[in-house]
């Protein structure tokens, strides 16, 4: 059958009961692009919040957590992996997670680990700015994958009372920590935590640079192995980024 | 002086210490900020290649000792720098909050004498604990010869201790840093183990008795500064895992101050002898290798063409090759190339079904060195012909790397500049 979400996770939980129930293994799952009922398309009336139970009752947390990792991915047709992996979870059970050989097993586990990894990178390289006369922190970044859903409550845990805004500027939505609480905002754009409002002369990021530099080796430079762990798409934001330019221009 | 130029001189002084673990610790505050995280964080990486995950600095570099090999010894003539707790505490905190660090690795030159130096230490940590109300990761190093009850209070603030052995046998201790004693820093390490231990025991009994050290001790040793073989280094390391009960010991290529004939030159190029010290030690810690298994007195040190597993199994070519749908896990990680990970996939994926040579693939094993020492279902990866182990290690055998220190030899240590 053919099916249609708004392209959030939630969306797609109704979508995902349906197949599971009915054993749809020819399932096509586009996102929808008009407010009426397309044609071709089955509407699905079940609710977000019975899909949601029923998804936990019968599968395990493990096997859905890999699923909305894979599901941030963003990778083409990854909702169809997705309805596929859950069919054959149904049919094998959580040895699912064992069975490496399998292509749609191999899909789910390999966007799930790239959004994890990238996730696990980004609470090192992500860099927070204050904001001028207040104690907000301010982090933009641009993943390639969408793990801003992953990173509000890493950093709720490190920051503890602290307020932040974490800024994923490529899809423009945001993490706003305030008073304890976390809120995710979609369209979300620069004039809302603008650059103006960031302090001019932070005295701390010319400390850091001073302790970046202070602490290469220069002697034993392999700005390979850097750029093998710190790929040059995150250098954007990262205060420290000049002095690495400076390194790989000199070589 | 400037902050910015203490900083520049301190985290120069500190920046040769090999250690950058941020995590294993089980330390939790609700308080202030900071937290501590399972997986070590690393925030970025220098041009040099290596993680930074903590501010990584000394309290001081004004040192009274004057051990031959180090960069802040009394008589090498630099500026000297001492930080006040108080600097330590905010540049920590400030630089948490921007998300630079995981947290402080704190260390120093002894200054005045192990005492007063251990006291500043004890007091900078205490105050990022109590006044800032930090909770991230702290590592502070032990000065060797400082009073028992200023470790015994250290412990209580920071998440990993460590005291560095610098050498693995007592003469090279001697020789390169008469004014450290051998005695002194075993005796740390043991009080250190006890009260690491005894605070782990009250904490099954007391949910809220005081935590000492949650991320054990480690320490550091200086490899290529004296005539010491990786027999006598693994030995030692052997030594402190067994009987220590260190988590770490952590390896420095020692890079010669001054060539003035009091330090040899090494005849094995330094970072890559290290490299193959982690790669042993690794094998003992976490593949389980018995150390003996490695090395022996006759041929004392690590082969620089081969990692130390791939040398093992070409010397004990009769264990292979083992079929991986049938081994055991013990078994599968003594296969050169296959890591923990490979074999963990492995034992999981032939528990749904029989591995064929064509799920290698999308199982990410690695075959460029494991195609020598194994059968995949009965079937082996090489064409046609089977090898002998000589030929397999000029295949395996890394190209000669370019010198890394023909051109610039530093005119400093690059052991750590402090203890």
């Amino acid at each position: 059958m053919h099916y249609a979400y708004s392209g959030k996770w939630s969306g797609l939980l109704p979508i995902l009961h349906h197949i599971v129930t009915k054993k749809d293994e020819d399932c096509h799952i586009d996102l929808q692009t008009s407010l009426f009922v397309q044609e071709g398309i089955s509407p699905i009336i079940l609710s977000e919040e019975d899909a949601h139970r029923f998804l936990h009752q019968t599968f395990s947390e493990e096997v859905l957590y890999k699923c909305y990792l894979a599901f941030l991915s963003e990778k083409e047709r990854i909702e169809e992996g997705i309805a596929q992996y859950l069919l054959l979870a149904g049919e094998m059970g959580t040895g699912i997670v064992n069975y490496w050989q399998h292509p749609v097993v191999n899909l789910i586990e390999y966007q799930a680990k790239k959004v994890a990894r990238e996730k696990h990178l980004l609470i090192g390289v992500l860099r927070f700015q204050p904001l001028e006369g207040s104690e907000m922190l301010y982090a933009p970044f641009e993943p390639t994958y969408r793990v801003i859903y992953l990173l509000g409550s890493a950093f709720k845990r490190r920051l503890n009372q602290l307020p932040f805004i974490l800024h994923d500027k490529k899809r423009n939505i945001a993490c706003l920590h305030w008073q304890s609480k976390l809120l995710y905002q979609e369209h979300f754009f620069e004039q809302h935590a603008s650059r103006k409002t960031i302090k001019e002369e932070d005295p701390y990021e010319e400390l850091w640079r001073a302790f970046f530099k202070a602490v290469t080796i220069e002697s034993r430079k392999n700005l390979k192995c850097e750029q093998q762990h710190l790929p040059k798409k995150y250098w954007k934001y990262l205060t420290e980024k000049n002095l690495i330019l400076d390194a790989h221009k000199t070589g | 002086m400037t902050l910015l130029e203490k900083l520049s001189i301190l985290a120069d002084g500190a920046k040769y210490d090999a250690s950058c673990a941020s995590c294993g610790s089980t330390r939790s505050s609700n308080k202030g900020i900071g937290a501590n995280s399972v997986a070590g964080i690393c925030h970025t990486w220098t041009p040099d290649g290596r993680c930074v995950s903590l501010l990584k600095i000394l309290l001081s570099n004004d040192c009274v000792y004057n051990c031959k090999y180090c960069y802040n010894r009394l008589e090498n003539d630099h500026q000297r720098a001492t930080f006040l707790p108080e600097e330590i505490g905010r540049l920590t905190l400030e630089f948490y909050k921007r998300n630079y660090i995981e947290g402080l690795f704190l260390s120093s030159a002894v200054l005045k004498n192990p005492d007063y130096t251990m006291e500043q230490l004890v007091l900078s940590v205490k105050k990022l604990r109590e006044e800032f109300l930090f909770g991230g990761y702290i590592h502070l190093k032990v000065i060797p010869g400082a009073d028992a009850r200023l470790v015994s209070e250290a412990g209580l603030w920071v998440d990993r201790l460590s005291v560095n052995i610098e050498m693995p046998t007592q003469s090279s201790l001697h020789w390169l840093a008469p004014q450290k004693k051998e005695i002194t820093i075993v005796q740390s390490m043991q009080q250190m183990k006890a009260e690491i231990l005894s605070s782990m025991e009250d904490r099954k009994r007391y949910a809220k008795a005081p935590l000492f050290a949650p991320g054990g001790q480690s320490t550091q040793m200086v490899v290529g500064a004296s005539p010491d073989t990786d027999y006598d280094i693994i030995g030692k390391s052997n030594y402190l895992y067994k009987e220590m009960e260190l988590r770490r010991v952590y390896y420095s290529a020692f890079i010669p101050v001054r060539q003035d004939g009091v330090l040899p030159t090494d005849p094995l190029p330094p970072l890559k002898r290290e490299n193959r010290l982690y790669q042993a030690d690794w094998l003992i810690r976490v593949y389980k290798f018995n150390w003996k298994e490695l090395l022996n007195p006759v041929q004392p040190n690590l082969p620089m063409d081969v990692d130390p597993k791939t040398h093992w199994a070409l010397a004990h070519f009769d264990w292979f090759p083992v079929e991986i749908n049938r081994a055991d896990f013990s078994l599968l990680i003594r296969i050169p190339g296959i890591g923990i990970q490979s074999a963990r996939k492995i034992i999981q994926a032939r528990s749904i079904k029989a591995i064929q040579i064509e799920d290698l693939k999308p199982l990410h094993v690695s075959t460029k060195r494991a195609k020598y020492f194994i059968t995949v279902n009965g079937k082996s990866l090489l064409p046609n012909q089977s090898l002998y182990p000589e030929r397999i290690r000029e295949k395996i055998a890394d190209t000669p790397p370019p010198s890394l220190f023909e051109t610039g030899l530093t005119l400093h240590s690059a052991v750590s500049g402090e203890l």
